[in-house]
């Protein structure tokens, strides 16, 4: 995996070729970030593009207080939602199916895979945003604790802390619908 | 049995047997005191969300060769864009394009007749110059949307959300993008 320092100074050696490596690096992650939310992969690859733009226009104010993908990862966060926000205005088609498969049955009560993502999202909302995209990292997007620490610069034990706390509230806020 | 066959038998054997500790295949550095660690780990993150009983679906489809463009694309589309120098001229005159298209829509096409009304208020305003551009300090992409959206504004026949949303947009994406 290329590390941010690379990839900075990739940029800050040649900023269009730099940034297309930035682009390359973190596309995919931001994808499935954008898509689980947005649901469909035209708007998806709508919202990427406007990441990214805005992404160009602010890395030559980063200063590096956090990791790249977290930076990146807060941009996408505001931009997905932004979107959502006029999209609930407009009727939309041709959706993904829910993230899960089965229905289940919490506190007595039935909840269709649909309704179970709908709670889902809004208790990851809920989350400080570190235990957001570390959840999303480990749970969705499958990696391993040794690739977030590379991605993140943040050690594995503290991001085992972060997910289990991230697991336990998410299944508490589930169970309290 | 040909001739000589048990003497050279062992050597033709050793030929096909590799001796050569050196040659032995390489295991990247730390791989078994890290296997059991992922291991474990990853037991742990499947069994997440378990005790709830949901099941995560595969992954949606992805077109084709979406993630082989995408950072040409990107890069094409950082290019075509006005540099800063430039921009200022371009900014005014197309926010005061939006804006007098924005006032139109929010306080005239609700008659009936928006096609004329648009073309001649545009035309007539010449002197609203310093007006729009002070205008433009204030009005936002999202606001000209929401009031269109939020009060059933009639931009012509078959008025949809989409349609609103795509006609605003395309004037004011841009200069939004800009001013931020």
């Amino acid at each position: 995996m290329v590390t941010d320092q690379e990839l900075l100074s990739a940029y800050q050696l040649n900023p269009e070729s730099g940034f297309k490596k930035i682009v390359e690096t973190f596309q995919e992650r931001v994808y499935w970030q954008i898509r689980r939310l947005v649901k469909n992969h035209e708007d998806t690859a709508d919202v990427m593009q406007n990441v990214f733009i805005k992404v160009w226009k602010a890395l030559p104010d980063f200063r590096g207080d956090a990791a790249l993908y977290t930076w990146i990862y807060r941009i996408v966060f505001n931009e997905t939602h932004t979107f959502l926000s006029k999209a609930s205005k407009t009727k939309t088609t041709d959706l993904d199916a829910p993230l899960f498969e089965n229905a289940i049955e919490v506190n007595g009560k039935n909840f269709s895979p649909e309704e179970i993502e709908s709670i889902f999202q809004k208790a990851l909302d809920t989350l400080p945003e570190k235990q957001r995209l570390v959840f999303n990292l480990k749970y969705f997007d499958e990696l391993k604790f040794t690739e977030i620490e590379q991605m993140l610069g943040t050690s594995v034990g503290a991001l085992k802390a972060s997910y289990h706390l991230a697991v336990k509230k998410i299944e508490e806020y589930i169970k309290a619908c | 049995m040909p001739e000589n066959y048990f003497e050279q038998f062992s050597d033709q054997l050793s030929k096909k047997i590799d001796f050569n500790q050196d040659q032995k295949t390489a295991v990247p550095e730390g791989f078994f005191q890290n296997f059991q660690n992922d291991l474990m780990d990853e037991i742990e993150s499947l069994s997440a969300l378990k005790s709830l009983g949901v099941k995560k679906r595969k992954s949606p489809e992805v077109p084709d060769g979406f993630f082989n463009g995408f950072a040409e694309s990107i890069s094409y589309k950082i290019n075509e864009r006005p540099k800063k120098g430039n921009i200022l001229k371009i900014t005014f005159w197309s926010t005061a394009a939006a804006v007098a298209a924005g006032l139109v829509l929010l306080f005239t096409l609700n008659t009936n007749e928006p096609e004329t009304i648009i073309s001649s208020e545009v035309n007539e305003d010449l002197n609203a110059e310093e007006e729009f551009e002070t205008y433009a300090a204030y009005v936002d992409e999202e606001s000209i949307i929401d009031y269109i959206v939020e009060n059933d504004v009639d931009l012509g026949e078959e008025q949809t959300d989409d349609d609103t949303y795509d006609y605003v947009n395309s004037d004011i994406e841009d200069i939004y993008l800009d001013l931020d």
